[in-house]
């Protein structure tokens, strides 16, 4: 076994596989955020506390209706997607023709309504979600012990996450969705309903966040509070990725957050944080636009991000289709 | 709906000789201070201003003709909320005496307040060793535990029965470190190695890379020098990940019993601390817990409850033989000359440091199959006798110790 | 406005009116950037909370009288602006906000590992020590005086700049950059210093409330602070004159009776900032002035 920066080979390889574990699960929530903000052009503040309703979803189910996770993971995001839409319909859609950080600051004060609504009926203890027997136990992979769970999120969470990427970058659907965002008077014309499609889709965005947060209830504490400690890294990941880019997200939260995260943390402990942070900042610099095109998503943002598109609306064309 | 907390008055009957007394404004007022809604809820919360109202009942105050009024309050694990609170208290609403605090940081800003006003600070929640060290004040008297008990009770006991070969996971703040050094040092002394260390952030939320290296290390005990929610994850994925089953024992360093309750025996099994109190270890404790359970949801009474009881009865005590409780330095010096005597705790005493003496115990968490009933989770390992469980006195650097 | 805050400590509880104070003056300069110039910053608490650090320390450690403990924490946090403001200025709107909001959050985690500041138990015992070597601030009223002293002053300071060339031209650049630009001003420059006049405000009121408090701790630079800002500024009214204060007065009034109900203050909080977004978008002041036809 070899030594990189001290570390042993076999340590090593067990910290790049818990990075990677952890890092599919924020790509999930990033994911859900990414949506969001890439076709709706709205900051979901909320996402966290969607997160958090997702995990009490599947909490309830359980001790309520007596089901288990494998029903959680399909009714838990179809409810609080429910919900998401409900919230769109009553809220955000008389905030589209504002400023964009209304958005923000109405999903904000969602969040802290969330959040402290949970927190007065529960409390911040947390409360107890088993892993499901299907999937309890681990592989002793030789150089870590891999609980079967965490290996399931995994597959899982790439599977969504490469499924929605394809709905949208590739498939009818989501052309309409990419267009709606772009011209939403020009597509209407077309006779498609515009306003329907982006309330399903916000709805899609919270429903994402609350799969995410049925598939962290059998491993983190299911707590009111555990929407509030992710969701700024989660901006960190959807902002490095660059805005509004799905595969950006799914690719940075994979890899980059994962294994900063924990290497981080092993090398420099809670310097990391401020590693993600600086990141953070630096991507706001001009080079984000070439990684942006490189990703092959440039199409996605919004013309007024690109300092030389403010004036000419053929930066960003209309795809056909 | 959740009750209001603050000035909840229970305004326990006037008498009529209370003309005969001397006390601020006619009524003694306990402040009750706590998390109400946050991680520390079920093992102080609203649990102690019943355990409060309980030691006032159980005193007789009524009978004495003594008028005592209890106010709880959230200081929500801030010390900025705290101390306003106390502030307030104290200024506005004259409060007496401040009990319980949990969250050493919190309980260190209150310490100050309330030697500045010269009231009286009876610290049952909070963990701090340099409450009765260097922070100590002829205001304050700290009563349940401390991280200094903690470390010993837990730390050289597991070393003493074969658990030599340490690492820690420590949350990465003050308490965390303190735990971690005070605990360190005892396990070296009595023979024992340390033999890795990490920092986890504050608060945080997975810990699998953390407790990838505690396997790694092969050390014998895993402690953790963290608290609250952060022990219960910890707790959690280390089953998850095979810890226990490996062979590897995990010594949770500050942990409750309402920590075992919320992780269940399944996975909470073989998990070994100290504590000052257990609700099941006499009929004394068994007879207070079936008046408190059902005043509390059914949550049985903490170590943190059961201080706050003794606490306020030794307060009271006090306050009548001093027909007064307008100085608070007074007050505690009383508490201090008297020895202690109530149902929970026995006998003890109060040192001139501010420290309350009392045995500690260690306590292993029952497998499943032991367990006789719900809350029915430990069993006794040791009782560390009264005059080791704490630190010397010489030893703290408190300035009211004349060496 | 000056002569109601001079009669209030005889009616309400002194220590409760300087902390609604200080947060008023952290919401005047926060309105300063959003008002004025059009830039949401959601990483405010930053120059809040790390000037109250500075000047706690100041005054504890080094041992400064409470007027260079507060000039040294205002110092702090101009500095913190301005490098803030160079890596932030250069983006727009949301972009803008993630920004401040990374590296407040940077700043908050530095804070908690930082051994000066003793992370979670914060800097207690802050000595508040003799105003120019003469006036003993451990009373309440000379305490009080002080600083609404210092609000005035700086409510005043606040105003000269709104109302000066400097301020117009800062309006100008949130009606119409390119076209500020076009007419020649650098308008780069002029959000810089904006942002470190603001910076340095939010300081002031950081090193004076941990001097009224005598404790700074992580909640200061913690982000839900610069939620509370904010909501201050919204309900008052955003880009008025007074809007902050009054923001800032309704939200600590309270948060006090909230106490008592633990939880339900961030329901409530929350329910503001809904209602505000969505229906009271020009917040008290604002609509006050609307109905009354003036400009507040």
């Amino acid at each position: 076994m070899f030594e990189l920066f001290g570390i042993s080979s076999q340590a090593l390889f067990g910290q790049l596989l818990i990075g990677l574990i952890n890092g599919s699960f924020y790509a999930l929530l990033s994911l859900g955020l990414a949506v969001i903000f890439g076709m709706l052009n709205i900051i979901n503040f909320a996402h966290g506390a969607q997160y958090m309703l997702g995990a009490f979803a599947a909490y309830f189910l359980l001790q309520y209706a007596g089901l288990g996770y494998w029903w959680a993971i399909v009714l838990a995001p179809i409810v609080v997607g429910i919900t998401g839409i409900i919230i769109e319909r009553l809220f955000l859609q008389w905030l589209y023709k504002l400023d964009h950080l209304y958005g923000l600051l109405l999903t904000f004060g969602l969040a802290l309504i969330f959040e402290g609504t949970f927190r007065n009926f529960f409390g911040s203890s947390g409360l107890p979600y088993s892993v499901p027997p299907a999937l309890q136990g681990g592989q002793n992979l030789g150089f870590m012990f891999l609980p079967n769970y965490r290996g399931w999120v995994v597959v899982f969470s790439l599977a969504v996450c490469l499924t929605t990427w394809f709905v949208i970058e590739r498939t009818k659907l989501g052309s309409y969705l990419r267009a709606a965002t772009e011209n939403p008077a020009l597509v209407r014309a077309f006779g498609i309903n515009v306003p329907r499609m982006i309330t399903l889709t916000y709805g899609f965005g919270v429903a994402l966040a609350a799969l995410a947060g049925v598939m962290a209830a059998p491993i983190y504490n299911v707590s009111p509070q555990m929407g509030a400690n992710l969701i700024i890294v989660v901006f960190a990941v959807v902002v490095i990725g660059g805005m509004g880019s799905i595969m950006g997200a799914i690719v940075t939260g994979f890899i980059q957050h994962g294994n900063i995260h924990h290497h981080g943390d092993r090398a420099f402990d809670t310097a990391s944080r401020p590693v993600r942070k600086e990141r953070l900042a630096c991507s706001a610099s001009p080079r984000r636009a070439a990684i942006r095109r490189c990703a092959g998503t440039a199409r996605r943002l919004p013309s007024w991000s690109w300092p030389h598109c403010s004036s000419s609306r053929r930066c960003s064309p209309i795809p056909s289709f | 709906m959740k009750r209001l907390f603050t000035l909840t008055a229970v305004a326990v009957v006037f008498g009529c000789g209370y003309a005969q007394a001397q006390y601020t404004d006619g009524t003694i007022k306990i402040g009750v201070m706590n998390d109400m809604s946050g991680t520390y809820s079920d093992l102080s919360g609203q649990g102690s201003v019943i355990a409060a109202r309980m030691a006032v009942e159980d005193f007789g105050a009524a009978a004495k003709g003594m008028k005592v009024e209890i106010v709880g309050a959230d200081h929500q694990n801030k010390p900025d909320v705290g101390s306003n609170v106390v502030r307030t208290w104290i200024d506005v609403d004259k409060v007496d005496v401040i009990v319980d605090v949990p969250t050493s940081s919190v309980a260190l800003a209150v310490n100050e307040i309330v030697r500045d006003k010269n009231k009286v600070f009876l610290v049952s929640g909070a963990a701090a060793s340099d409450l009765t060290g260097p922070k100590c004040t002829p205001n304050t008297i700290h009563w349940t535990y401390d991280t200094w008990a903690l470390a010993n009770g837990t730390g050289k006991a597991i070393v003493k029965t074969g658990g030599d070969t340490w690492f820690f996971l420590t949350a990465d703040y003050a308490f965390g470190h303190a735990l971690e050094r005070d605990t360190a040092a005892v396990v070296e002394k009595n023979g024992g190695k340390v033999v890795g260390r990490v920092r986890h952030p504050f608060p945080g939320t997975d810990f699998s890379s953390f407790l990838l290296q505690a396997q790694a290390s092969k050390a014998k005990i895993i402690g953790l020098a963290n608290a609250g929610s952060d022990t219960i994850n910890s707790i959690k994925q280390a089953s998850e990940f095979g810890i226990t089953q490996s062979g590897q024992n995990l010594a949770a360093l500050l942990a409750f019993i309402t920590d075992v309750h919320a992780l269940g025996l399944q996975t909470a099994q073989g998990l070994i601390m100290t504590e000052a109190w257990y609700w099941d270890l006499n009929d004394a404790n068994r007879e207070f817990t079936k008046k408190f359970a059902p005043q509390f949801k059914g949550v049985h009474p903490t170590m943190v409850h059961a201080g706050v009881y003794s606490a306020v009865t030794h307060y009271l005590k006090a306050v009548e033989a001093l027909k007064s409780d307008a100085d608070g330095k007074a007050v505690v010096a009383k508490m201090k000359e008297m020895p202690t005597d109530d149902k929970l705790f026995g006998k003890g005493e109060v040192r001139a440091d501010g420290r309350k003496i009392h045995p500690m115990y260690l306590f292993e968490v029952k497998k499943p199959a032991e367990s006789k009933a719900p809350w029915d989770y430990y069993k006794l390992r040791a009782t560390i006798p009264a005059d080791e469980a704490f630190r010397p006195l010489a030893d703290g650097g408190c300035p009211l110790v004349k060496s | 406005m000056a002569s109601l805050l001079v009669l209030a400590p005889m009616f309400a509880y002194p220590v409760f009116l300087m902390k609604a104070l200080c947060f008023a003056l952290f919401a005047c300069a926060f309105n300063l950037l959003i008002g004025y110039v059009g830039l949401l910053s959601f990483g405010h608490a930053l120059f809040f909370g790390w000037a109250s650090y500075i000047s706690a320390h100041a005054a504890k450690v080094w041992g400064l009288p409470p007027e260079l403990a507060i000039l040294s924490g205002a110092a702090a946090a101009a500095g913190l602006g301005a490098i803030v403001g160079a890596l932030a200025i250069r983006r727009q709107g949301i972009y803008f906000a993630m920004i401040t909001l990374a590296l407040a959050q940077m700043m908050y985690f530095f804070a908690v590992q930082a051994p000066f500041t003793h992370g979670e138990d914060g800097i207690q015992a802050v000595p508040r020590g003799k105003l120019f070597g003469l006036i003993d601030l451990a009373d309440q009223t000379n305490m009080y005086v002080t600083v609404l002293v210092i609000f005035l002053g700086c409510f005043l300071l606040i105003y000269r700049i709104i109302n000066s060339p400097f301020g117009e031209v800062l309006k100008a650049i949130r009606e119409n950059e390119p076209r500020a630009i076009s007419l020649g001003y650098r308008s780069e420059r002029y959000k810089l210093v904006a942002f470190v006049l603001s910076a340095t405000f939010a300081g002031v009121a950081g090193a004076t409330k941990a001097l009224v408090f005598q404790l700074a701790s992580l909640t200061d630079v913690d982000w839900p602070m610069s939620g509370e800002v904010i909501l201050m500024t919204l309900v008052g009214g955003l880009g008025t004159l007074f809007g902050p204060v009054a923001g800032a007065f309704f939200v600590v009034t309270l948060e006090n009776y909230l106490t008592t109900i633990g939880q339900w203050v961030f329901v409530v909080q929350g329910v503001i900032f809904v209602v505000c977004v969505l229906l009271f978008r020009r917040g008290i002041i604002g609509e006050l002035a609307q109905v009354l036809r003036v400009k507040l």
